[in-house]
């Protein structure tokens, strides 16, 4: 998969000083956020509850619009109708709830809901479904009704609708949190696939692991970027880090504690085969 | 408890009928139907009998399946029976006669005329639905509405609405089930008392069912709107269901062959 051609002409989704105060709230859900979202990059957005990870995603397809700031999506600003649409084929959305974003009766209709919706023609339309089926691994499955789909099928097939509209970012709010654990890696699998094709991925997740190889980490914490830098980063203190309320992946506090009884581990080792290379080494 | 994650009637056997476009089917119903009621004697009955019972045939679903239909209009049946029979004051002599009210043989041809021509309305109309899956049903009536938005009815809306309904069946479905068999383990009866005490056991199970089904209205909402939907202008289809020549051929010398019998007879 890979973002329509005009994805160099200003290629980022910038939020800049962004704040977003719901109606009747007494603090903004986001306070002066700045942050850039890069094709070909995976952002990932930790925060504890009501830390306005959602509020976040909901402003990069303009399904919200800032209250103050601008968020401007490859040179088009979310406030401007004209662009509206654009930003919406270019900014694809998923949510927790695979479920409740399927739309189509079997999975390939669902699919080209999307581009149904430009009214991109017939025989295109063929072509989107088959490579958003074959990019997120559920080719075969074209004529299957979504219900009788696993967990982890049904939130790929949400991808895959969402790829269908061709775009240069995907945003997605909790995309494993309902799924076990075969389903999950499924997921995130097709997102390095993705990311590996181009595609900008803003993955907001309560787990660290499931973004330990993003190419950045921003944490909110009460609407404002409590951390922003790299995965290693963030776990150089993972003291620090849990005061921000991020879990820490229990295979970096297995790593510390080797370290403590001399297994000499490097800091930047983050998953369970690295770790192990070095404990076998040792 | 077991609640049918299947629904409608649809058949799935390959036959000509099923082959047919679903918009074909549908004129030759509003074919049929006016056939029916331009019949004006028995003869008219045998030859339209006659033309659902070929259309049965070829269809090759069960002839029961077809029947089935009628059970449920017994009570319409009856009625359109009696009320045709029984005559106010006639000047004829009859049969029975209470007070004003009498019973005579024309009065019986009358109401067996009246309550055939019922049957064979529903039995042909429950052909469309046991050959015709719903979404092929939606799509075919999106095109068929397709003039009337001109008078500002919403064909496309319309379409969307259904295909969602039809989309989200099976999964209010297996939720309710799901919620029966929790409120069962927590010792909730769904199979004993009368139908008062049956419907009230369900309240528990329709009131979280509703409060998820108003959720998901909500997220779909988002969903729809993040991949570009606005409204049914301007959408395009992956599978477009189009009238070929033969479903053309068909409709038209069927509904022609269907109305000049009607006229006819
Ligand atoms: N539609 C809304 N109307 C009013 N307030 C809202 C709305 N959506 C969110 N909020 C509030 O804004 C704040 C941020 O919410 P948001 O949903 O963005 O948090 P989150 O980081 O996604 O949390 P979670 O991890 O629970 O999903 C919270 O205080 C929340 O109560
Ligand atoms: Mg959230």
């Amino acid at each position: 998969m890979r973002g329509p051609s005009s994805s160099e002409e200003c290629g980022l989704i910038e939020l800049h000083e962004v704040s977003v105060t719901y109606p009747g709230a007494e603090r903004p859900a986001l306070d002066h956020v700045t942050l850039s979202i890069v094709p070909g990059r995976t952002l990932a957005l930790l925060g504890p509850n009501g830390s306005g990870k959602s509020t976040l995603a909901r402003l990069c397809n303009a399904l919200l619009l800032p209250t103050s700031g601008r968020v401007v999506v490859d040179g088009m600003s979310t406030v401007d109708e004209a662009t509206l649409w654009q930003i919406r084929a270019r900014v694809g959305f998923v949510q927790q709830n695979p479920e409740n974003q399927i739309v189509g009766t079997v999975v390939e209709e669902d699919v080209a809901f999307g581009p149904e919706n430009l009214g991109v023609p017939a025989h295109e339309l063929r072509s989107r479904v088959d490579d958003a089926l074959g990019a997120v691994g559920l080719t075969g499955l074209e004529r299957r009704e979504p219900h009788l789909l696993s967990e982890g099928q049904k939130q790929r097939l949400a991808i895959a609708g969402a790829l269908a509209l061709r775009p240069a970012y995907l945003v997605l709010d909790e995309p494993t949190a309902m799924l076990d654990g075969e389903g999950r890696s499924d997921v995130l699998a097709a997102l390095r696939r993705l990311r590996a094709h181009g595609v900008g991925i803003v993955h907001i997740t309560h787990h660290l692991e499931d973004v330990i190889d993003a190419d950045a980490v921003a944490v909110l914490d009460e609407g404002t970027v409590a951390f922003s830098g790299t995965p290693a980063e963030l776990l150089a203190d993972p003291q620090a880090a849990e005061t921000l309320g991020v879990e820490v992946p229990a295979i970096v506090v297995l790593a510390e504690a080797l370290r403590e009884h001399g297994v000499p581990v490097p800091r930047d080792a983050f998953t369970a085969e690295s770790v192990a290379e070095a404990v076998w080494r040792s | 408890m077991r609640i049918p994650v299947t629904f409608g009637q649809y058949v799935p056997v390959a036959s000509a009928v099923h082959a047919l476009d679903a918009k074909a089917k549908m004129g030759l119903v509003a074919a049929f139907t006016t056939a029916v009621f331009l019949v004006e004697g028995f003869a008219g009955l045998a030859v339209m009998s006659c033309f659902v019972a070929a259309a049965i045939a070829l269809a090759r679903v069960p002839a029961m399946l077809a029947l089935r239909g009628i059970k449920a209009l017994t009570f319409l049946l009856s009625f359109t029976m009696v009320a045709n029979a029984v005559r106010w004051e006639p000047a004829t002599v009859s049969l029975v006669r209470v007070g004003p009210l009498a019973l005579d043989g024309p009065g019986i041809l009358d109401g067996v005329f009246f309550a055939s021509r019922v049957v064979l309305l529903v039995v042909g109309t429950s052909l469309l639905t046991l050959t015709t899956t719903p979404v092929q049903l939606t799509d075919g009536l999106e095109r068929v509405m397709r003039p009337l938005r001109a008078i500002g009815v919403p064909a496309g809306e319309v379409a969307m609405m259904l295909t969602i309904a039809l989309r989200f069946i099976p999964t209010t479905a297996q939720e309710a089930e799901k919620i029966v068999v929790a409120q069962t383990a927590r010792g909730a009866r769904f199979d004993e008392g009368g139908p008062v005490r049956r419907a009230k056991a369900f309240v528990p199970v329709m009131v979280p069912l509703f409060v998820n089904l108003f959720r998901r209205a909500e997220e779909l909402a988002v969903a729809m709107e993040s991949r570009c939907y606005r409204g049914g202008e301007g959408r395009t289809r992956l599978n477009p269901a189009v009238m070929g020549a033969v479903d053309w051929a068909v409709l038209v010398t069927v509904s022609t062959a269907l109305i000049a019998a009607g006229i006819a007879l």
